[in-house]
């Protein structure tokens, strides 16, 4: 096929020069493809390691949508109602199922410096924090092995008016 | 040598991917998405933050936090984009020295190919984290309406980025190279690419080796996030009729609904209707409320119709209107769509795309990557990495050898990438058997006769033994030429045979289809017969077994359990004759389970069995 490419010189010694360059050629090559198959077979193993561990990511950002629904419930149940402490087991019930597939609530509070690798802020406050800390959480954020799939949702202070 | 990387520098996000092992890949950011916002920002303690992070804390730093650059590089203070943009854009930005755009972020000046270099840094570290290497070097696609100087101010982007930019490319001539249509010939393709922000459309003509834009149109107003926007107003306003509450003061109800909103709007790609359910979102006087509500596709289609007929009018125009307006060819003329941007996964949208062109859109490389995959390609292509010469062949069929009953047993797939080889280990079906032969074909019909038939030989020479024994080991290897080799070897005696077929893959494509179609016309039928003939072989393998259990087990076995092998094995054999699988199968079961009690018969008597001491 090359050959028709560039007809080979007469000259032995061009002709030496022409097959090392193209002996070369084909070692670059060969040596490029068993690199990108042993590149490949750890990129594989550490994908499919993520692919366990992610693989339900999907799942979970959903069901943490349910999470917030027993929140906003919670918070709309008298202290005293029977029902209250039912709904928290529930809740509990979700969240530690949740935590044994890697899930993990990161835990915030008023006064903490706003840091958006975790926190996403969604509006301003007046408040007695600091202005630029958090000054209220409105929803929480949830991390999967170490990976935010859903930033705690904050409103800064700006300080008291 | 470290590799190229493709950008896709978008006006809302951006993404990057480069080429390995001949595939192009799309690579994840520090953040473990596959997509980065184009947004730069500085925070109130004077740390520069990009991408996702800097998006979060937009809402509370709007002045310092920049996004859209992309509608700013390299235009002039004076062009009308400017001067309509400067209206909304929540920064603050100036006319430059030379007459161009500077934007203020922080209290300094920056010119917009510094802003983007900023979101091009991150690309480049989240990739060389990626990699494991440095990253030098880039492609950076570019709409295709970017004159000269929004190019070279976005290859300046890449240079203060630290890339050496070894192109610059059209987004829609990244799309048709990741769908590989960069080879066919006078072709005319439109891109209609719905981003986050903008609408673009490009018409395009490949010629040889170049990819020519014809025309191009679209508005620069109009993308998804009009679609959410929508979406999300009329939710509050159907609630608000219904329960005469404002869900758009309440900061947590809004967060609520607009995620609820989103999952609707990505449910509603693939199912007809979805429902947004989320408890307890607000309260009144009367206690808590809950927010309840039915999205159908269909009223999800009337609340942004207008927009999309309006992107189909204006691909209309694009493509129809006479040059410089439009490319001024025939609808009819355009022969294939690619498209582009999240949007575009919308069955609406690929609907209204298909009505107006009478054709399918390519649509199978997901649309938001698809710009980065192309790059990549294009980056691949100057490395070296995508060249002709190491396009590998494949197998177009399947290649089978021929074993008990007519079966087609495959060694090699189809499809399979060559050079490649494959070693199994076959034996005798009868006893004291002396040859066998090997029968090569190839095709996807299971039984061998509807096959094509490549060779046939005999190995010979082998030892007498009972079936099953002798261990022929039959090695089926493709060169790179597509030179197929079959050898059998037996492993007792190291006989071998092999014979050597020329170019299996270059089978005329006309013969492939028809060999192709015909495999799937007879699939149900060939499965059956497949089915009768497995049967069949499995009963003649336990007719076999339970003959020679028989013998052997001789008068340890009572004549009560032989009599009742005998009657299961001659009903076995009887049946065997017959084309019912099903009855095969059962009258097989049935005799196995009995054959059991001549084992556990023969356990018992070793068990019974007085012992030496």
């Amino acid at each position: 096929m090359d050959e028709n490419k560039n007809p080979i010189s007469e000259n032995p010694e061009e002709r030496i020069k022409e097959l090392e360059r193209q002996n070369q050629e084909y070692l670059d090559g060969w040596k490029r493809a068993k690199a990108d198959l042993i590149n490949y077979k750890r990129d594989e193993a550490q994908r499919l390691e993520s692919f366990a561990k992610f693989g339900n990511e999907v799942l979970i950002s959903d069901l943490i949508a349910v999470l917030d629904s027993f929140e906003s419930g919670l918070s709309a149940i008298a202290e005293n109602d029977p029902a209250r402490k039912g709904v928290t087991l529930i809740k509990s019930q979700l969240e530690n199922l949740l935590e044994k597939y890697g899930l993990e609530k990161i835990q915030v509070k008023c006064g903490d410096p706003f840091d958006p690798n975790l926190e996403e802020a969604v509006g301003e406050i007046n408040s007695s924090e600091p202005p630029g800390t958090i000054g209220e959480e409105v929803s929480g954020g949830y991390k999967l092995y170490n990976k935010v799939i859903r930033p705690v949702r904050v409103k800064l202070s700006k300080g008291q008016n | 040598m470290s590799k190229i990387l493709g950008i896709d520098l978008g006006t809302t996000n951006s993404a990057s991917a480069v080429i390995e092992g001949g595939e192009p890949k799309v690579l994840e950011n520090n953040e473990g998405a596959r997509t980065t916002p184009s947004i730069v920002a500085v925070n109130k303690s004077g740390e520069r933050l990009t991408g996702l992070l800097a998006k979060r804390q937009s809402v509370v730093n709007p002045q310092n936090t920049i996004y859209s650059v992309k509608r700013l590089i390299g235009r002039k203070w004076s062009d009308p984009e400017i001067q309509r943009d400067k209206k909304w854009l929540p920064y603050e930005i100036k006319e430059s020295a030379s007459g161009g755009v500077e934007i203020k972020m922080a209290d300094r000046w920056y010119k917009a190919e510094e802003i983007s270099a900023m979101v091009l840094q991150k690309l480049k570290a989240d990739a060389e984290a990626k990699l494991g290497g440095t990253v030098e070097e880039a492609v950076i696609t570019v709409p295709a309406y970017f004159d000269d100087s929004q190019r070279q101010a976005t290859k300046n982007a890449g240079e203060i980025a630290g890339f050496k930019v070894r192109r610059i490319l059209n987004e829609p001539t990244a799309a048709a190279l990741a769908y590989g249509m960069n080879k066919q010939k006078n072709e005319k393709i439109v891109v209609y690419d719905f981003g986050g922000g903008t609408f673009d459309i490009s018409i395009l003509e490949v010629g040889d080796d170049t990819v020519e834009v014809k025309a191009t149109g679209g508005d620069t107003h109009l993308g998804g996030d009009d679609f959410d926007r929508i979406i999300i107003e009329y939710l509050i306003a159907e609630y608000k009729k219904q329960e005469g509450i404002d869900l758009a003061k309440d900061t947590l109800a809004l967060q609520r609904l607009k995620e609820g909103a989103e999952r609707a709007k990505h449910e509603l790609s693939t199912t007809n209707e979805s429902e947004i359910n989320l408890p307890y979102i607000s309260s009144s006087d009367s206690g808590p409320k809950h927010f309840l509500m039915k999205l159908t596709r269909a009223k999800l289609e009337s609340l942004v119709g207008d927009l999309i007929s309006h992107s189909v009018d204006l691909v209309k125009e694009a493509v129809t209107a006479p040059s410089p307006k439009g490319a001024g060819l025939k609808l009819s003329d355009v022969n294939e769509v690619i498209l582009v941007g999240g949007q575009t996964r919308m069955p609406a949208i690929q609907e209204a795309v298909k009505k107006l062109f009478g054709k399918d859109p390519h649509q199978g490389i997901n649309p938001d990557e698809v710009v980065a995959v192309g790059a990549a390609i294009q980056a691949g292509i100057l490395q070296g990495d995508v060249k002709d010469i190491l396009l590998l062949d494949v197998t177009p069929l399947t290649l089978s050898i021929e074993t008990l009953g007519g079966v087609a047993t495959p060694m090699i797939e189809k499809n399979t990438t060559v050079p490649t080889s494959k070693t199994q280990v076959f034996s005798t079906a009868g006893d004291n058997q002396t040859s066998v032969e090997i029968h090569i074909g190839q095709g996807e019909r299971p039984l061998m006769a509807d096959n094509k038939t490549l060779a046939r030989f005999i190995l010979d020479g082998i030892p007498p033994a009972s079936r099953g024994l002798p261990q022929i080991e039959v090695v089926f290897d493709i060169d790179a030429n597509g030179i197929l080799t079959v050898s059998a070897k037996d492993k007792a005696t190291g006989k071998a045979q092999s014979v050597k077929i020329e170019a299996t893959t270059s089978l005329n494509k006309d013969e492939i289809e028809k060999l192709k179609k015909e495999a799937a016309e007879h699939a149900t039928e060939d499965q059956k017969k497949r089915e009768l003939i497995e049967a069949k072989n499995q009963a003649e393998s336990l007719i076999y077994i339970a003959e020679k259990g028989l013998k052997d087990a001789g008068d340890k076995v009572s004549a009560e359990i032989k009599e009742e092998i005998k009657q299961k094995l001659s009903y076995l054999k009887e049946t065997r004759e017959s084309d019912d699988a099903e009855a095969i199968k059962n009258a097989t079961n049935e005799l196995s389970a009995t054959l059991q009690k001549i084992g556990e018969a023969l356990y018992n008597k070793k068990d019974d069995a007085p012992s030496d001491n």
